[in-house]
């Protein structure tokens, strides 16, 4: 590879550069650095790291787990658990709304307060903590005054 | 730890130092160019191989590992000497032609021609010094200036040519007409 007059050139370089002298060593840098040497090596720290890197991918994987957990109870259960308590809710307050529009067209009919009061006494026992039980309540005050005055 | 680890250990940091300080301390006098500076640097990268022996994973041999830490040093070092103009003025004196006064090696060179080849050697940068220092003065293998110099074997192999074709024509430009 190296037939041409500048390789030979180079390997000339080369084994020159080869062939420079070494320089001396100080008197008394051997033992300047062999009085550096500390005391103690601490080989711990390496076991340190090691132990820490586990409990660090330990505690991630933790985590992730949870996450993960966290994740699929928000994603998947509590919206289903939710839709079927607004449905609860809705279906419920229709119920109650529809029995208590029923109560007062009894309450406007003649002869019909008594049925009146029984089916606004039923909605606020049976829908409770209800906007339609507010209105029987109040609706069966109102009743009631009525029947004082008359 | 136990006492006799801890005993062992210091004399495997021995014999570490005894081993390999000459060719810590030639390699840091020959790209610092200055004897007081390699001292230092000697000095500082067997501190931090002691603080790093934990880390040592015997993947390279200890001299490859410790010139490795060396040549961190003396980058680290002119980083630092930049901010200084009249060090960096050392550092930068690419094109001087006399010779270091402070360096040991001008009064070993006693032929005319090894002092040009060593003074060409010496206007190269950090880095061209580096690899010819480690390859030809050391006789550092491809792999193990890899791994001193942190680079890949192949951009090793290649900027060694160059260097030494750059040094060829330095000592071309040095022969007397």
């Amino acid at each position: 590879m190296r037939n041409d007059p500048n390789n030979k050139e180079l390997e000339l370089l080369e084994a020159q550069l080869r062939q420079l002298p070494q320089p001396p060593i100080p008197a008394g840098l051997e033992e300047k650095l062999l009085a550096a040497i500390p005391k103690r090596i601490d080989r711990s720290s390496r076991q340190r790291i090691l132990w820490s890197s586990l409990a660090a991918a330990l505690a991630a994987g933790l985590i992730f787990a949870f996450s993960l957990y966290l994740f699929h109870s928000q994603t998947q259960s509590t919206p289903q658990l939710a839709a079927i308590d607004i449905e609860q809710t809705i279906t419920r307050a229709g119920f109650a709304a529809e029995r208590l529009a029923a109560a007062q067209l009894l309450a406007q009919t003649p002869g019909g307060q008594e049925f009146a009061r029984e089916r606004l006494n039923y909605v606020i026992a049976q829908f409770p903590n209800t906007d339609a039980a507010k209105q029987a309540n109040l609706e069966l005050q109102s009743l009631s005054k009525r029947r004082i005055i008359q | 730890m136990t006492d006799g680890q801890n005993t062992d250990d210091r004399q495997q940091c021995r014999s570490i130092v005894r081993d390999h300080y000459p060719s810590v301390y030639r390699f840091l006098l020959h790209i610092t160019r200055d004897e007081g500076l390699a001292e230092d640097l000697t000095q500082e990268t067997f501190a931090a191989a002691w603080q790093k022996f934990n880390t040592f994973e015997h993947r390279s041999d200890a001299g490859t590992w410790l010139c490795r830490i060396a040549y961190r040093k003396f980058i680290d070092q002119v980083r630092k000497r930049q901010t200084d103009a009249k060090l960096t003025e050392n550092l930068k004196s690419e094109k001087r032609s006399e010779p270091e006064t402070q360096n040991p090696m001008d009064r070993l060179l006693a032929d005319e021609r090894s002092r040009q080849l060593y003074q060409a050697v010496q206007t190269l940068d950090e880095n061209g010094r580096a690899l010819i220092i480690l390859h030809y003065l050391q006789n550092r293998s491809f792999s193990q200036m890899a791994e001193i110099l942190d680079q890949p074997v192949g951009s090793i192999k290649w900027r060694v040519n160059q260097v030494l074709s750059r040094l060829r024509d330095l000592m071309e430009e040095r022969k007397p007409l």
